[in-house]
């Protein structure tokens, strides 16, 4: 990893330390309440251990529908040119420049008892809103577009005469997908889940609408951290930063998962 | 062997996702016990939480468990209408509670408290005095519009007249979405003085509480009814009956608020 010469690195990392800076402070300052409250106070809290317990599960499950349906289609999405193709791209990246309030108004709408697919879900006791479902499929709609965003481009970097020989040597095509295809874009994939698992855990606006605040039901860690700000707010701070704990280590292991999947590519690239 | 090593990591992730999401599908029991929710304005939050025990604490056993839900008056009531599953609304100001009711989405909504603007003054601030004064205040902070507490603080100020209002203005440095944010901004030193509600100061002695003038004060009441879509219409009318009672109002006026009854 040592820099080739010639290259100006020192100079672009010093014109990259402001954007380092202004990243740092809110960490510094999450540990600094860290010190002084300790991670107790946090977990001592019902509230924020039932809070903490709905955002794992709400998040963990959004993730799941995000990666089983969003890698087929991530896989189609990068194989397809054409015009449809590239419209249904631009569509499924829209939440991302959505403010996520917006997003919670608008699938509200679309899925609350005032119209007609939610008054019809409503009346078999379907209804999504205002249930840890709600949770979920507002987690869904806001993460999802970064998981596929990744995963579309792991996809397009595969050399395809990989996927030629495997075929000419007589694999079927859903062997090609499951036992070349796959493996070689696992590092992107997971890379790409670990996003959008972070996007759907620090997922706000689009909760606070569609699935309400509603305590031991649809209050997820940042809905509590939220509620508790007005009234304490150094037990806000203690949960803010084991939240970010919760979420550093989970990304830190997705890393260290992608880094296997790199180096058992032997460094084919 | 990398072919394998793949496979196995495939393998390994895929009985790792079985494996959570079962875990996830069965929540702890204190959970999956459904409570009914009352969705109040965020400003009742410390009013409700001591009111509701003591309503649940007199309950006979059989009553169901109530959890309380806050937000804003406004994002609470398009929820409900939108099929929340509230059982009573308490709303910070008769606007939203009687959208609500011209709905059809709720009860008459009685009104249960009181309250009254002040001018919140930081403890640095001594050059002002009385709400006269605060065109001379450095940095001013308001409530935002869209908030009902901005907007009684824009019909006091208007009130107090024009040429007032505008130098009042002139010093604002920020527009708040939220009234406990016009504290804050106020006790971190960011702004000199600012309008709040007079519950809003009592846990902060550090700020001065400066009276403003009976006659510029805005009619402030809180509104709450039971909603009609209800699965505990019961319960919510019990509970909306509960504001009204004795200790209810003791409660709140311990907290500031004025008493109805």
């Amino acid at each position: 990893m040592s820099a080739r010469r010639g290259e100006r690195l020192g100079l672009s990392f010093a014109l990259g330390l402001p954007l380092l800076v202004l990243l740092a402070v809110p960490t510094l300052a999450l540990l600094a309440a860290l010190a002084r409250e300790g991670l107790g106070s946090g977990l001592a809290s019902p509230q924020f251990r039932a809070a903490l317990f709905t955002s794992l599960r709400t998040s963990t499950l959004a993730l799941a529908l995000i990666v089983g349906f969003g890698t087929p289609f991530a896989w189609w999405l990068a194989r397809r040119e054409g015009r449809l193709a590239r419209v249904l791209d631009g569509l499924t990246q829209l939440p991302i420049v959505m403010p996520p309030a917006v997003v919670g108004l608008a699938l509200l709408l679309a899925l609350g008892t005032q119209s007609p697919l939610g008054a019809w879900l409503d009346a078999r006791g379907w209804s999504p809103a205002f249930r840890s479902s709600a949770v979920v499929l507002a987690q869904v709609v806001v993460a999802s577009p970064f998981y596929l965003g990744g995963a579309r481009a792991s996809f397009r970097r595969i050399d395809r005469r990989m996927l030629d020989v495997a075929a000419t040597l007589g694999a079927t095509p859903g062997q090609v997908f499951l036992r070349v295809t796959l493996p070689l874009a696992l590092p992107g994939l997971a890379a790409a889940a670990a996003m959008a698992w972070a996007r759907a855990l620090g997922e706000f606006g689009a909760t606070l609408i569609f699935a309400g605040n509603l305590p031991g039901r649809t209050q997820t860690m940042p809905l509590a951290i939220w509620e508790t700000f007005d009234v304490d707010l150094d037990l806000a701070l203690a949960a803010s930063a084991l939240l970010a704990l919760v979420g550093a280590l989970t990304l830190w292991l997705l890393r260290g998962l992608e880094g296997r999947g790199e180096r058992m590519r032997g460094g084919s690239r | 062997m990398p072919a394998l090593c793949r496979r196995a990591l495939l393998r390994q992730l895929g009985a790792g996702a079985v494996a959570g999401l079962g875990a996830l599908a069965c929540g702890p029991r204190e959970l999956t016990e459904d409570p009914h929710y009352v969705f109040a304005a965020s400003s009742l939050r410390e009013a409700f939480e001591l009111i509701s025990r003591d309503f649940q604490a007199n309950a006979p056993a059989e009553d169901p468990r109530l959890a309380l839900s806050f937000g804003g008056s406004s994002t609470l009531r398009v929820q409900i209408e939108h099929g929340a599953p509230a059982i009573a609304f308490a709303s910070a100001d008769a606007r939203q509670s009687e959208r609500l009711h011209a709905g059809g989405h709720c009860e008459t909504p009685q009104l249960f408290a009181r309250n009254r603007l002040v001018l919140a003054v930081g403890a640095e601030s001594k050059a002002l005095t009385s709400f006269d004064d605060l065109p001379r205040a450095e940095r001013i902070v308001l409530a935002d519009a869209a908030v009902p507490a901005g907007r009684y603080a824009q019909l006091c100020l208007a009130r107090r007249g024009a040429s007032f209002e505008a130098a009042v203005r002139e010093k604002v440095v920020s527009f708040e979405s939220n009234v406990r944010r016009v504290r804050a901004k106020i006790e971190s030193g960011d702004a000199d003085a600012g309008i709040v509600y007079v519950t809003d100061l009592l846990a902060t002695p550090a700020l001065r509480v400066i009276e403003i003038d009976p006659q510029l004060q805005p009619e402030i009441g809180y509104y709450a009814a039971a909603t009609t879509r209800s699965t505990q219409p019961a319960l919510g009318r019990r509970f909306v009956e509960h504001l009204l009672a004795p200790t209810s109002q003791d409660t709140m006026a311990s907290l500031g608020f004025g008493r109805v009854a």
